[in-house]
């Protein structure tokens, strides 16, 4: 009769951790990761002959947009419509070394969309005899 | 004959106490009312922006597009006097010198309309003094986006 109870008992001890381990919420649900991007703005002042560029570190593989946004002039910043150079490549020594160029006027949609990998890279914006003084200018970078 | 009927009642109990344990959490939760979903955003999507201009002003607003497609801004009024114009833009946030960087722009009365295509991120509309203003006058502009 002792035995019998004591096999209840073990039962009884047995059912407790095992229930324990089921009804825990340990559980974890699959997890759905969506791809960020990240979005940097190149702000700055290109002169007349002049050039510029800035470099950005892509960390995931995945499509960088970049847009030529604004071109403008003055304090104010009234728009201007006139074409720069917009290139886009990796850093060398002390510059771009460009990959791809298109001479481009700003634009809300990309003009250059291109596959990358975890790297850094770099644009460049270049007057090609278009501008008759200092413009500033905005460039909207996103990339993984 | 104690000891048996405590391990018989004991065996006997084990199932109920088992599902009873399992089905219910570990920590009791006050039932809360359903939060309704949110009604859809309509597309196109209409949006106002109303604000004084001082002289020599810069007054800006951001909007976000959700997704690529037409932006059209409008500035739909403008204060007194009749015959002052004032600049009004399009483009976007963070530039060099001012708080939006503009893509287009056009020295106007009320009624200027811009439209541009754009990819999906965020925008900014000014309304600026181009030297005309003595006085703060009001203004309102409608934006309207996917």
């Amino acid at each position: 009769m002792v035995k019998r109870f004591g096999l209840a008992a073990a039962l009884f001890v047995f059912c407790s951790a095992a229930c324990g381990v089921a009804c825990s919420n340990d559980a974890t649900s699959p997890s759905t990761s969506v791809p960020s991007s990240t979005t940097e703005v190149f702000a700055s002042i290109v002169d007349r002959g002049g050039s510029t560029f800035y470099s950005f570190t892509v960390n995931n593989l995945g499509v960088a947009r970049i847009t030529l946004a604004s071109v403008s002039q003055g304090v104010i910043g009234t728009a201007l419509p006139v074409a720069l150079r917009l290139g886009f490549g990796v850093p060398r020594g002390t510059g771009c070394a460009l990959t791809s160029a298109v001479t481009v006027s700003s634009a809300l949609t990309a003009q250059f969309v291109e596959a990358v990998t975890p790297d850094i890279y770099c644009v460049q914006l270049s007057d090609v005899g278009n501008l008759t003084g200092q413009v500033n200018f905005t460039i909207r970078i996103i990339h993984p | 004959v104690t000891v048996k009927l405590k391990a018989s009642l004991l065996v006997l109990l084990l199932p109920v106490w088992l599902v009873a344990g399992c089905t219910s959490n570990d920590t009791i939760t006050t039932p809360t009312t359903p939060t309704p979903p949110a009604a859809p955003r309509p597309s196109p999507f209409t949006e106002s922006f109303s604000s004084f201009l001082p002289p020599q002003g810069f007054a800006a607003h951001g909007f976000i597009l959700p997704s690529g497609g037409t932006i059209t801004a409008t500035l739909t009024t403008l204060g007194a006097p009749a015959n002052v114009q004032v600049g009004f833009g399009l483009g976007v946030p963070g530039g060099a010198t001012a708080s939006c960087s503009l893509n287009q722009s056009v020295n106007t009365r009320a009624g200027a309309t811009l439209t541009a295509l754009a990819d999906p991120g965020t925008y900014c509309i000014a309304v600026y003094d181009i030297g005309g203003l003595t006085t703060a006058i009001p203004f309102s502009v409608t934006i309207v986006y996917p």
